[in-house]
């Protein structure tokens, strides 16, 4: 009877050890996929931005900053010559979803790249923060045409937990760029 | 009395186990935790780098030596706050230290949080005359 109950105790306290271990690599997998996919993105934005203004006139560089009443950037367009065409690169911020969890409410967005009008690519559906804003030289958020600085801060969100316990984490990227077009 | 001895020592085994299955998992967690402050305090280094190469002369870099600055990651509803110190010295072409001026200067932005005891980043950039 004895060794029937220890034998259930160290089974119960095994079979939980494991369970957790299960549900936390999962959520690790998904915390680094969430991670990678915002690092990805804030790859291709940082390559983009530095080329602001390559190829065209000075008042061709970034011609678009617009924000919602939540500070995010709802369009950011510049313009840029790949070597061959002149191209309007503009960065759209649209609604995807309304979140709620146990503590809080929140939208999550998608930044839809558009080359001259045209969708050509796009983030990840869960961004919680999207903002690329133009700077002047103190470091202010400022109009299109003051610009010298240009800064990216975004933050992606993942869901951990089951449904019916489930919060939010979040991943961060944030950068300043200086891009040398606009020096001119 | 043996038996009982054993059936103790393997549920101490298995408590030992699952405490350090427990222990493992925290400290992953923490890194992740950690790694999220490590890149708001990089953006925010960088911006300082960027602002100084903007605005001050190569001439006048030690203007800024052993400066310190509150800063905030303030994005949505987050507002983090680390402090930023700042660290001039001349290099050499290989970003070795020198003891005597060279042509190319070093400036160095540390950032800290009050989370955590030791430097988030430290962003380094050669300025040369």
């Amino acid at each position: 009877m004895s060794a029937l109950l220890v034998f259930t105790a160290v089974a119960l306290m095994v079979a939980v050890t494991q369970s957790r271990a299960t549900n936390d690599s999962i959520e690790q997998t998904i915390a680094y996929a969430s991670k990678k996919q915002l690092l990805d993105l804030g790859t291709t934005l940082e390559d983009e931005i530095k080329l602001i203004g390559e190829g065209m006139p000075s008042n061709q560089h970034i011609t678009a900053f617009t924000t919602n009443s939540d500070g995010q950037t709802t369009s950011f367009k510049f313009w840029r010559n790949d070597g061959v065409n002149d191209l309007e690169i503009e960065y759209k911020l649209v609604f995807v979803d309304s979140v709620t969890t146990k503590t809080e409410t929140f939208a999550t967005y998608r930044m839809d790249r558009y080359e001259n009008g045209v969708v050509v690519g796009a983030s990840p559906s869960s961004l919680r923060d999207f903002k690329v804003e133009p700077l002047n030289v103190a470091g202010n958020v400022t109009v299109p045409a003051a610009a010298r600085l240009v800064r990216v801060a975004i933050i992606n969100t993942y869901p951990l937990g089951d449904l019916d316990n489930m919060y939010i984490g979040q991943t961060h990227y944030g950068i300043t760029l200086h891009p040398s077009n606009l020096d001119s | 009395m043996p038996q009982s001895l054993q059936a103790f020592l393997a549920m101490m085994l298995a408590t030992m186990a699952a405490l350090s299955q427990f222990r493992a998992q925290a400290t992953t967690y923490e890194g992740m935790v950690r790694s999220e402050y490590e890149i708001m305090a990089n953006a925010l280094s960088i911006e300082q780098i960027e602002l100084i190469d903007l605005n001050t002369s190569w001439a006048n870099l030690e203007s800024v030596d052993g400066d310190t600055l509150a800063v905030s990651w303030a994005v949505g509803s987050e507002n983090v706050s680390f402090q930023l110190v700042f660290a001039v010295q001349y290099v050499d072409e290989a970003g070795v230290p020198s003891g005597t001026p060279t042509n190319v200067k070093e400036v160095a932005v540390t950032a800290t949080n009050t989370k955590y005891s030791i430097p988030l980043v430290t962003h380094a950039r050669l300025f040369t005359q």
